[in-house]
């Protein structure tokens, strides 16, 4: 095998790996569900969790987030991570970035990649798979 | 005098493009006021995107029915698509904003208002995908052109890209 098939693969099997691991790690933290890009009738018939949410309350309008965030509370933290406590209040007017929903950014950024490597893998495979069809198909002849 | 490289500045703005886009998906970290003016900002980045953009999408609009390439067909709709789900997003953000107090100076009724809440939340997951989609369709270009600015890696160093696909 040439030098650069093993670099191939060696690429896919750490976006596997890197996608499944920090893909499973969002969910179990409840920061990555289904997309409610999925969650059409429930969207336009106004009864998801988003429609409850008083005017000027800034939560729960986000996919994704650990159950009792909206109330104010901090996500569970993973064992050792310290302790809970209330997340700063009034952090909508301003005062840097709130750093507790770092993992909500990088669920996003998640979606991205894991669309980005399917397509890519999937259009590689489809090509993988042409070209050997091809090769057969021409020592058939 | 100073070289206008439309690659360079192509590339760069779609990496702040793609981050703030990503970051303004979780408004909370932000804080709301900076999510409505950052979100103002990337509506107006989106031109500058088109705008440097305006050649193949002036040449493909006039194609599209004639000799074109499929890829680039495939492109186009999804970019539209694409232009459409973000239009609805800075629309539909600006409609709600409370720094803009658009809904009171429209007189907006709190089911139009909650609506077009609605319609914010859910947009914004729509065009997330497609704009993944569109990374994904750009992939070859995207890896080229950061090996060359990100690890300055030289042009001989590369495989050949064809027009098509760089643009």
């Amino acid at each position: 095998m040439k030098r650069r098939q093993w670099k191939s693969i060696v690429v896919f099997v750490v976006v596997v790996v890197g996608l499944s691991a920090s893909g499973y790690w969002l969910h179990q933290n409840n920061w990555l569900q289904v997309p409610r890009v999925f969650d059409v009738p429930s969207v336009l018939a106004g009864n998801d969790d988003s429609a409850a949410v008083p005017e000027g309350d800034f939560g729960g309008e986000m996919r994704g987030r650990p159950a009792g965030f909206e109330d104010g509370e901090r996500p569970t933290p993973p064992s050792g991570a310290g302790e809970q406590g209330i997340r700063p209040g009034g952090h909508e007017e301003g005062g840097g970035l709130n750093w507790d929903v770092l993992p909500g950014v990088l669920a996003s950024l998640w979606i991205v990649g894991f669309v980005i490597a399917v397509w890519v893998y999937s259009l590689k495979g489809f090509g993988f798979i042409g070209k050997r069809l091809q090769r057969v198909t021409v020592v058939e002849k | 005098m100073l070289k206008f490289n439309k690659n360079k500045i192509k590339f760069y703005l779609d990496v702040v493009l793609i981050t703030a886009y990503v970051v303004l998906m979780e408004p909370q970290f932000t804080g709301e006021s900076w999510h409505e003016w950052v979100g103002l900002a990337i509506g107006g980045a989106v031109l500058i995107h088109l705008a440097l953009n305006w050649k193949w999408i002036a040449t493909v609009t006039r194609r599209f029915f004639g000799h074109v390439a499929r890829q680039a067909r495939i492109n186009y709709l999804l970019n539209l698509l694409l232009l459409v789900s973000f239009t609805l997003t800075v629309v539909s953000g600006i409609l709600i904003s409370k720094n803009l107090s658009t809904a009171q100076a429209l007189n907006m009724s709190m089911d139009a208002s909650r609506n077009w809440r609605e319609i914010h939340v859910w947009i914004p997951d729509v065009t997330l995908l497609i704009v993944g989609i569109h990374l994904a369709l750009h992939w070859k270009w995207i890896v080229y052109t950061s090996k060359r600015r990100l690890f300055k890696m030289s042009r001989r160093t590369q495989p050949g890209l064809s027009k098509e696909t760089a643009s």
